[in-house]
């Protein structure tokens, strides 16, 4: 094997590979995981993601998201090894847009937790509450929210439309708060049963001054 | 716009996906409702969380240097230089 620790950069990543695509390292792992859903699964897909890009690095067109073409790659070689298709993990999405948790909000406010974030570290329970996601909303959150995808660019990665990428969003969303509320109950920060408090202009069925 | 249109909008609003006229007219509700107000204040702290907490990635760097020891080898079997 050749010593490439030794040469000059740029006789070592004639095509630039290296130079563009492993700085999204990190991503492709983010998303590999939440595909895979164990450490040791999600580093083995990285790397066979790697290998196929970089063997396929022609056909990359120079220019373009490199961090959105390694996630499609990513994303088919994960279908392959698995053999498998999302969409025979489709089901009827039905959050289609944020009502339902507002409703849930709106119930936390009155049990006391509506400050959650000011006390508490909630970091760890959305970690968890995050890994404990199915993988298609997984995958979606962390497209989204965590890599600041557009919903476009995310369906298109999961070869998917947008109004899929949307109910799969909000519904990770709100899988994410009731765990946040469920942990904040679980360390004690809920009023007691019949000690609610309603907090002024929070409505049972968030109406506000409508 | 009342409060179930806003808050059915909340996320399309908080991911930048509304219309400009759309946007300034939850704006205008926002700053009239507390309680809309104060749900999209905790969505928006939420989704920052979200963005904050998911970023880490185990051992990363143990990951770079496998992942460039593949590519070496996959390159010494075959055309082109790789990297390190």
């Amino acid at each position: 094997m050749n010593d490439l620790h030794a040469r000059p950069a740029r006789e070592e990543d004639p095509g630039g590979f290296v130079e563009e695509a492993i700085p999204h390292l990190a991503s492709v792992r983010r998303f590999a995981f939440s595909l895979e859903r164990d450490e040791a699964d999600a580093d083995d897909l990285v790397q066979e993601t790697y290998l196929r890009a970089f063997h396929g690095w022609r056909t990359f067109r120079r220019g373009t998201d490199c961090r959105k073409w390694l996630f499609t790659i990513c994303r088919n070689t994960f279908l392959r090894r698995r053999s498998r298709k999302f969409m025979s993990l489709e089901r009827p999405e039905e959050d289609l847009d944020a009502l339902p948790t507002a409703l849930d909000h709106a119930d936390a406010v009155r049990r006391g937790l509506g400050d959650i974030f000011d006390r508490i570290d909630v970091g760890p329970a959305i970690e968890r509450a995050v890994r404990d996601l199915p993988e298609p909303h997984q995958s979606i959150l962390v497209l989204i929210d965590v890599e600041g995808m557009s919903y476009e660019e995310a369906g298109e990665v999961l070869d998917i439309p947008v109004g899929t990428v949307r109910s799969r969003l909000f519904r990770a969303r709100r899988r994410i708060q009731s765990a946040l509320f469920r942990h904040a109950e679980d360390m004690g920060l809920a009023h007691a049963e019949g000690d609610a408090d309603p907090a002024p202009g929070v409505p049972t069925a968030h109406g506000g001054p409508t | 716009m009342d409060c179930e249109e806003v808050v059915r909008a909340l996320w399309d609003y908080l991911d930048g996906r509304c219309p400009a006229q759309r946007r300034a007219l939850i704006e205008e509700h926002l700053a009239l409702c507390a309680s809309c107000r104060s749900h999209a204040e905790f969505e928006r702290k939420l989704m920052a969380k979200l963005a904050e907490t998911g970023r880490s990635v185990p051992d990363e760097a143990a990951l770079r240097t496998r992942i460039l020891k593949a590519l070496r080898e996959a390159a010494g079997g075959g055309e082109g230089g790789v990297p390190e």
